[in-house]
Formats: C-alpha cells, structure tokens, sequence
C-alpha cells in the first residue's frame, strides 16, 4: 500500500513538475539557433541582397549557418524535383505558385506554423493572398504553405524618344487598335523593306513557356484564360473560342499585317535596352538594369492596353520549408527574417523585385523610380490573368508555347480567323489531353476561368 | 596443369582491375540501360508517390505523339544531311591536304580544333554569330547586299543554322579519319593507273574512292549515330527569349530531355529513349551488314 502511495506521489510530481520541464526543454530546443540551414532559389538577381541576409543573420546569430544557393531556373526546378521526393531538399526553398502544389498535393512541404500564418495574413496585399492558398492531402480547405516573397503584374513599356520622334503622345497605348497604330508609327524599315526597329517586341520564340504566359496576356484581354474550371471543379482549355482566335489575331496582325515585328530582329528586353523596339512587355525587373546601365534611355511603363478588357499576366513567387526539414521552427525563423523590409526594399529597389508585404513604406523608392508604380495601380475591373494551381502546367504552357509559336509564322492567318481556331482546337486537344493523363479533365462549359479582378487598393501606400 | 604462386599473383591482380572496370560499367552503363527498359512500362512521374504499370500505354501514345512524330522527322532530316555534308566537306579537306601543301600540318590543327572544343561555348559562339543585330553573319551579308536574317528565331532557319554548326563542328574530325585512309592507299596504285592515262578524276573514281569505302562507311555510322544523339546544341540554343523555336529545332533527345526532367514523366521519356536505343542500334546492324556484305568483317 505504501509503495503504491509512493509511486501515485512520484507519479503526480512528475506531472506537476517534470511535463512543464520537459515542455520547456524542448521549447528551449526548437528555439534554439543552432545547425545549418540551406536556401534555394531559382534566381540569380536575388543573390546580391541574399549575400546580405546571410552575413546579417549569422552575425545576430552565431550558431547559424546560411548556405544559400541560385540556379537557373529550370535547373532550379529539376533540383527540386529529384531532391523533394528524396528527402534531400534544401530547408527553404523560394517558388512560384505553379511549381508548387505538386509538391503540396503529395504531402511532401510542411505546414507553417500559426503565427507564420497570422504574420502572412496580416501584412501581406491580397491578391497574393489570395493566389497563395494550398490545398495538402489532410487539408479540408486551402491554405497558407509559404512566406510570400514577390507578386508580380507584367507592364507595358515604351521609349519615350522613340515616340517623340514618330509623333506619338507621352503615354502607352491604351487599347489594341493603339498598339497597332503606335507600333506603325514607330517603326522603322531598311531600304529593303525589312523591319530594323520594331513597333512592338512580342515573344514570338525561345524553349520553354513564356511564350505562353505572355499570350496570355492577350487571351485575358480578349475575355479568355489558358484554361478555366468546369462545374465539377476540375479543369479544361478555355483558349479554343473567339477570345482565343482574338489573341492570336493581334500576334498575326502584329507581324503580317502591320508588319511591326519580325522574326528578323532582336526581341524583349535586349532589343528594347538598345532602342531596336518602341515597346514591349514584363516584369518590372529590367527597370533598374536600364536605370543603371543605360541611363539615358527615356522610358515609361504603364498598365497594358485593352481589347475587350484590361489586364494582364500576375504570378508569385513563396518561400516554403519541407518536411524534410530537420529544424522547421528556425527554418521559418530565417524565412521570415530575408522577409524584413530592409531586404525586400533593397530587392525592390536594386532588382525590380516587387514586395508583397503592405506594412511597409516604399515612398521613397515609387518617388525616385515612379516606372514601378505602373504594377501596382491597376483601373476598374483590370484582371489578373493567374497560373492554374495544377501540376502539369508548365507542360501544358509549354505545349501550347510551341503550337503557338508555329502559328505566328503562318500569314495565311491573317483575317482567317477560321484558320486560327482549327490550330487553337488541335491545340486545346492537346492540352485537355494532359489533363485527362492527370485526372483533371472536367467536362461541360468553363464556368470560372483562371483570372482574378484586380482590388482598386491592393494594399500599398505611394 | 596448376598455375604457379607468381601467375596465381598476376591474375588475381588482373581480375581485380578487371573486375572495377565491370563494376563501373555495370552501374554507369548497364544498370541505368535495364532501369530505361524497366520504366517505360509504368507512369513514372518523378515526384508522385504512385507509379502505376501501363505496360505498353508509353509506346501507344508515342504513337500519337505529335511532338515526337516532329522530333522524329527533324532528327532524321538533321541527320541526313548533317552526315552527307559532313563527309562531303571532309573528303575534300582532306583531299586538299593530302597534297601535302606548305602549312598542311597547321591547316590539319584548324580543322581539327573544333572538335577538341566542348560543345557548349561553341554552340554560345555561334548563338553570337547567328545574332539577328549584331552577329558577324548578318554583317557579312550584308556587305553583299543580302537582308539580315533570324538565323535562330526565324523557324525556316533555326534548324539548318544548327545543321550548319554542327558540320563546321565535324568536319576536323572526319578529314583526320579521311586523311589516314588516303595516306594509306598505296602509291603504285596511282602510278599503275598514271601508267595506264588515266586522268585525275577517273583515278579518284576508280582507285581513290573505292580503297576509301571502308573508312567512309565507318563515318557514315558513326556520324548517323551522333546525329541521332543530337542535343546540346539544340539545347543551349533554344534557351532564354532570343533562342530558337523549341518545336522547329525539336529532336528527339531534346524531346527526352523535356519530357524526363521538364514534364518529369520518366516513363514515357523511358520509351522514348528506347525507341531511340533501337533506331541506332538498326543503324549499327545496318553497318555491320554491308561490311560484312563487302567484306571488310571477316
């Protein structure tokens, strides 16, 4: 009797006593800053300001190590692919919204902790918000996965000497039938008709889905997206209808009507940094390079010109830790430090890195470069052409890239518009075929397509 | 008969540096050759979990395949007329060089540079060249009158630029193989056929050409496989936004690479490659037929 009434006491000790300890003592162990802790991303323009948190973070904190890496980003993305599934991944890793579900949906990227959440809820603008909910295998809904780390709208940009010379006003044109008409006017042709500067710089070529992604842009101003979701939530090609035979159109138009671009000449941003195009279209990224390395090119950006909508490409780019992880408390820790406004300011500033986190005064930097302001004030009913949440993708944009791609060398497409929506339909085969390889196929009308109206206010003080 | 403790020595030290040898081919070469076998039966995705069997869903829909039916049409052209060139352009080198002109020596070494060179900066120095703005290409052209071109983005060019690469790229190689062939060929052959008035094309006809068969339907094997391989090339020239159209430059490696490590569907990259292993070796019977046919295999 004794000997039990002693073990009940030791027993009720130890809980009075011995569970807080322990509690504490490991509390105390997952706070505690010590080990080695890997980052990955898949952009080199990053590293300058990364170099920065590294030496910051492990000068406050002694026991850390940072080793943080950038890849290519396709290189990027294979490395995680073979280094995820192996329990090899890095601690942290920074991705786009795209990439990323994949890994969610196979349980494979750790949950952040609540306050990680209520830090990303509360001071962080909407839309990507919005764009970065997940759903993971025990999830009932979607939630938050990662620390949000850029949410970019593709602009329009214009030389603005190039439009003062072609007697063009001050501004980006602000329809299609303007683009046309400023393109013509601004471009210039050899004594053998061949186009040497371009009115307008599309991307036409190059492995890979960018083309795709800045079709896209045309398609949600022609009242389409890539692909839409039926009634059943599942998913199917929303580009093989007028919306997609308009955006198309405005490619061929572009090329064999107006003849404003070619396949004779440099494109995007080289050709833009050179004075080879009036305009073109991107992230904000090129801005401080031609800030720095041409400062005498006079230019402008502004929200992208309209057809039957307005709108333009968005994506987002997180910071997510996997389950791999072996100390996910201090993995978010430094998640949430690169997170800080001194850093995303000097990303903003010296990158073109565009900082979702509203908490923050960038006045200073809008007031020194007012070109950046063009991706965050958006008109009524402006859309936002979204990624798909959908693990194949980057095949399906990078399929229909390459479909694409061949079109905008056929001339016989100009005013053929029944042309262009037989290649769009042996397109949209295409890509409803993948999906129905991953399951994801939904019959019937679209019913949502993948494009968000872009908030009067998203959140950010000028 | 036994062996003695020094032969014993000798080839227990000879089955140990054999049997490395083996080890490192089985796992760098075998292995991963019976894994691609392996998984072109099943829908092996990289990152999920789950790999179902197919059993031979993979080649059906290769069937259907419109990407690999281009791939398998651009690799084919390419390697037609990458191997004609080549050799074309080889044999005349060499020809030229046989003659033993002053320099000759340093000419073999120019020739033959390129192919000592990886291929990677060759390919960006020719990206450069085939520059639309400022490549030394449309330059030249232009000196002529002739308008500058998209060697690389325009999708009616992008393939012969990377053609036309790869037989500069080649050509140092197939004249060396092409030179020790002339340099073997006896020279009372030539004196007999001088002695008989034959003239310099009826020689090169008659003696020159045949004796070269052997040599020249080695290269062309040889040639014809590497072009089957294609890859870099295609690879680091379609990369960022001045880079070729994918699907004007599409090959069949190209397309491997893309469906194993962009799509990660490895499966179907697996049946891919098989499809491939089976194309090159039909190629290597092929050779091993007419050599045996002409008797140069015993």
């Amino acid at each position: 009797m004794k000997r039990a009434l002693c073990v009940a006491l030791l027993t009720l000790l130890m809980l009075c006593f011995g569970l807080p300890a322990f509690s504490r003592g490991q509390e105390e162990e997952i706070l505690e800053k010590k080990g080695t802790i890997k980052i990955w991303v898949g952009w080199s323009l990053l590293m300058d300001v990364f170099d920065k948190v590294e030496k910051d973070y492990e000068a406050e904190n002694p026991g850390v190590d940072l080793e943080i890496a950038a890849f290519k980003l396709r290189d990027f993305e294979q490395k995680l692919a073979i280094s995820i599934p192996a329990g090899q991944a890095p601690d942290i890793f920074v991705t786009s919204e795209y990439i990323v579900p994949q890994y969610i949906e196979t349980g494979y990227i750790a949950k952040p902790p609540k306050e990680i959440v209520s830090f990303v809820e509360s001071k962080y603008d909407k839309l990507v918000q919005s764009v970065n909910r997940f759903k993971g295998p025990d999830d009932v809904k979607p939630g938050i996965y990662g620390i949000p780390h850029i949410g970019i709208a593709r602009v329009i940009y214009y030389n603005k000497k190039i439009f003062r010379e072609s007697g063009l006003p001050d501004r980006a044109p602000a329809t299609w039938d303007e683009v046309f008409d400023f393109g013509k006017k601004a471009a210039r042709y050899d004594a053998q008709g061949t186009l040497e500067r371009g009115g307008i710089s599309l991307r036409l070529f190059g492995g890979g889905s960018g083309i795709a992604e800045k079709f896209t842009i045309k398609l949600v101003q022609a009242g389409g997206t890539l692909l839409g979701q039926t009634a059943d939530g599942k998913w199917k090609a929303n580009y093989d209808n007028q919306a997609g035979v308009d955006a198309l159109s405005f490619y061929i138009d572009c090329l064999h009507k107006y003849k404003i671009d070619s396949f004779e000449i440099k494109h995007d941003s080289d050709a833009f940094i050179n004075g080879q195009t009036a305009m073109f279209q991107r992230e904000l990224w090129p801005i401080p390079i031609y800030k720095s390395k041409a400062p005498d090119l006079e230019f402008g950006t502004s929200v992208m010109p309209s057809s039957k909508k307005g709108g333009t490409a968005y994506s987002t780019e997180s910071a997510f830790v996997p389950k791999s992880c072996k100390n996910k408390t201090l993995a978010w820790d430094v998640a949430k430090y690169f997170n800080q406004p001194v850093y995303l300011k000097q990303w903003f500033e010296t990158q073109g890195w565009v900082p979702p986190r509203i908490d923050i005064d960038y006045s200073d930097i809008f007031a020194k470069t007012p070109e950046y302001k063009s991706a965050f004030q958006f008109p009524e009913g402006y859309l936002l052409a979204l990624y798909p949440p959908l693990t194949p993708v980057d095949e399906i944009y990078t399929k229909f890239a390459e479909r694409i791609s061949n079109a905008f060398r056929d001339s016989s497409l100009v005013d053929n518009p029944a042309g262009m929506a037989t290649i769009l339909k042996k397109a949209a085969n295409e890509t409803n075929q993948i999906l129905k390889d991953n399951g994801l196929f939904g019959e019937g009308k679209v019913v949502k397509p993948t494009w968000v109206e872009a908030p009067k206010d998203i959140g950010y003080k000028f | 008969m036994g062996y003695s403790n020094l032969q014993k020595k000798k080839l227990r030290f000879v089955f140990f540096w054999i049997s490395i040898i083996f080890l490192l081919y089985l796992f760098l070469r075998f292995i991963p050759i019976i894994s691609t076998f392996y998984l072109s039966f099943f829908r092996w995705d990289l990152i999920r979990p789950v790999k179902p069997f197919v059993g031979f869903n993979n080649f059906i829909r290769l069937l259907q395949d419109e990407n690999f039916k281009i791939a398998i049409w651009n690799t084919s052209l390419f390697a037609f007329i990458v191997v004609t060139f080549t050799l074309l352009f080889s044999l005349l080198v060499a020809l030229a060089l046989e003659r033993k002109i002053a320099g000759g020596s340093v000419f073999e070494i120019i020739f033959f540079l390129p192919i000592v060179i990886p291929l990677v900066p060759i390919s960006l120095t020719w990206k450069w060249i085939y520059d639309p703005t400022n490549g030394v290409l449309n330059y030249l052209i232009g000196l002529v009158d002739i308008p500058k071109q998209g060697w690389l983005i325009n999708p009616r060019l992008s393939l012969g630029s990377i053609m036309a690469m790869t037989i500069w790229q080649r050509i140092g190689y197939n004249m060396i193989i092409f030179l020790v062939g002339l340099r073997e060929i006896p020279a009372q052959f030539y004196e007999a056929a001088k002695v008989d008035g034959a003239g310099k094309w009826q020689t090169f006809i008659s003696i020159t050409l045949p004796l070269l068969i052997p040599i020249t339907l080695y290269l062309t094997v040889m040639n014809t496989i590497e072009a089957f391989r294609i890859f870099t090339p295609v690879y680091v020239m379609t990369t960022g936004a001045q880079g070729a159209p994918a699907s004007a430059v599409r090959v069949l490696v190209m397309d491997i690479y893309q469906n194993a490590f962009r799509y990660f569907n490895l499966g179907y990259a697996s049946a891919e490659s098989l499809v491939l292993f089976l194309i090159i070796l039909l190629i290597s019977l092929l050779q091993f037929g007419v050599f045996r046919k002409r008797g140069v295999l015993a």
